[in-house]
């Protein structure tokens, strides 16, 4: 199966990433090698089969309750910020 | 002064005690070794400052008894590891100046035990690679030299700076993480041991996530004890990780026992592929006879679905990937794009990831989206998690039958030389990592120890893997290897300034 431009397209504005035109061209004939890799899957029958998942491992834990231990520590957060302004993040703006 | 040259741990570790050497003239050995090999780019950050007060305090601490069980002993971990006010990007421009607060817990229990932070290493970006060609520093450069060519040699991927630093002698032991074979396709590729624990057994609290239902982190060292004493020391239940297991963990170090009389040694008929290259298969020939000189019994056996474990993992991490690399905004850390005045929030989000990913990141997370996508959500993702289920009962019903491990080549060929990977089709990159996705898929425990050269003198690897939770099994047995195949080659040091 062929990802055309159009495919790409869309995949890059779902994953948010600004392609070029020339990337474009790349990764379309990429991500179709890519995908004629992964058709080999549909030689399997997996009519009667389960999909994994990480229940199905023994012994692992579940999730622990989500109880707040700690806390206020903005500026240790906003430290890494590219931009940060008054203890928040600073962003373009949004409203029209 | 005492020859420092390729310390083991426990080596070490009893020079340490006995007071023949200190922890600061073992730091200061390895961080001027460190500074005179910068030609091999296996440290992103030295952490000189830090190393030298830790090792002071060890020197201080050392004959009492609160001392840690590393104390005094210089390592260095993968750059994917959340270190505490040192510099952590995981090898990627979008990470750019990012300074964690926190420590991961594996890094974490290593200083705990007072072991020396010597600094991070390189590594392909976000893990994503298998020749470390896609780091933002450069690849990393392998010690080893083929004795054809100068060229330079990948040191695989994606843990490749720490089994170099390895394998260059420049610390002790390494910290890495594998996912598809990041910890022992390098090590094979290296001369080194590398092992990666089962899925659950170490913590992933605090490592830069890549594909998170297999990401497992590891040590990479010169000799198997040494991966015992490592193993012992990050393994455990950790309640900041819903996935570590509430498992009691083994005094690896003190069980190993390299009798195998009575074990049972598994040869899986389906890891002989197409145009394996007669010195691996010879490798495993010979690996073959020493367990069976050794005692041990070789059982030939049926992996079925080992050749859809590629694709299976080309689906399956990409789409974990896409998942755990959308939280790279630019809004709260690392790289942010400058915009044009009339920018939107869009506009920061996409040129953001755009310039901050590099190739390989951006082409995982466009293939992880599509199979994530509407229309394409069954086909794909869902029809690879069932495979990785048929993959697992594979496994499952081979070690029922009383299997101890399983013996396999670490990977299909040498360290090849980097650049010389066809770049118009990545699928070529992928098909390295045939031998080492397949316990990822599983969950299981594998570990790669030397055991031989190839034709043109490169370090090559036997690959044992054990069943869920098994890491004593396959530590046994590649104790047996390590001694049997007595592996003592070092790579000629070109590499100093």
């Amino acid at each position: 199966m062929s990802i055309d431009k159009e495919t790409v397209k869309k995949i890059g504005n779902l994953a948010k990433i600004e392609l070029s035109a020339k990337e474009i061209d790349i990764y379309s004939s990429q991500l179709t090698k890519i995908i004629d890799f992964m058709n080999k899957l549909d030689e399997v029958d997996t009519t009667k089969t389960k999909t994994f998942s990480n229940e199905n491992l023994d012994d692992h834990t579940g999730r622990p309750d989500d109880s707040v231990e700690d806390g206020n520590y903005v500026d240790k957060i906003i430290k890494n910020a590219p931009e940060s302004k008054e203890g928040f993040f600073t962003i373009v703006k949004v409203i029209e | 002064m005492m020859e420092l040259e390729n310390l083991t741990i426990s080596k070490a570790l009893s020079l340490l005690e006995e007071g023949e050497i200190t922890a600061l003239q073992l730091t200061e050995f390895y961080l001027n070794k460190i500074n005179s090999s910068k030609k091999l780019n296996a440290f992103c950050l030295t952490t000189s400052e830090l190393a030298l007060k830790q090792a002071e305090n060890c020197d201080k601490i050392i004959k009492s008894n609160n001392r840690g069980k590393l104390c005094g002993i210089p390592i260095a971990v993968k750059d994917i590891f959340c270190t505490k006010n040192q510099k952590t990007q995981a090898a990627s421009k979008i990470l750019d100046g990012f300074i964690p607060d926190y420590e991961s817990t594996v890094t974490e229990k290593l200083w705990n035990e007072n072991a020396v932070m010597l600094g991070k290493l390189n590594m392909d970006e976000f893990a994503m690679g298998s020749s470390n060609e896609t780091s933002i520093y450069g690849p990393a450069i392998n010690p080893w030299k083929s004795q054809e060519s100068n060229n330079n040699l990948t040191p695989g991927g994606s843990s490749g700076g720490s089994a170099a630093a390895v394998a260059a002698d420049l610390c002790i032991a390494t910290m890495g993480t594998d996912t598809g074979g990041s910890i022992r396709q390098p090590a094979s590729f290296n001369g080194v041991v590398g092992l990666k624990p089962s899925y659950g057994r170490c913590s992933r609290w605090g490592i830069i996530a890549f594909a998170s239902s297999l990401d497992q982190a590891g040590p990479i060292t010169k000799t198997v004890r040494d991966s015992a004493i490592l193993l012992n020391i990050i393994s455990g239940y950790d309640n900041k990780d819903s996935t570590s297991a509430k498992k009691s963990v083994p005094d690896f170090e003190s069980l190993l026992d390299s009798d195998l009389r009575g074990k049972k040694i598994g040869i899986p008929k389906e890891y002989l592929i197409d145009d394996t290259p007669i010195e691996i298969s010879k490798l495993w020939e010979n690996g073959k006879e020493l367990l069976k000189d050794a005692g041990a019994k070789i059982v030939n056996i049926s992996l079925p679905h080992t050749k859809y474990s590629l694709p299976t993992y080309y689906v399956l991490a990409p789409a974990e990937a896409s998942s755990n690399l959308a939280r790279y905004d630019g809004v709260r850390y690392g790289y942010r794009a400058s915009l044009e005045s009339d920018g939107r929030i869009n506009d920061l989000y996409k040129i953001t990831r755009s310039e901050g990913f590099g190739d390989e990141v951006k082409r995982r997370i466009m293939i992880g989206t599509y199979v994530l996508s509407a229309g394409f959500y069954e086909a794909y993702y869902q029809k690879a998690l069932k495979v990785r289920k048929l993959i697992e009962k594979d496994f499952n019903e081979a070690f029922s039958t009383g299997i101890n491990a399983i013996l396999t080549p670490t990977t299909p060929s040498p360290a090849f030389e980097l650049n010389s990977k066809i770049k118009e089709n990545p699928v070529e990159m992928y098909l390295n990592d045939i031998f080492t996705v397949p316990t990822n898929l599983a969950g299981l425990p594998a570990i790669s120890i030397p055991t031989g050269l190839s034709k043109n003198g490169l370090p090559l690897g036997l690959q044992l893997i054990g069943p869920k939770w098994g890491e004593q099994e396959i530590l046994n047995v590649a104790y047996r290897i390590e001694n049997d195949a007595d592996f003592n080659h070092k790579p000629n040091s070109w590499w100093n300034d």
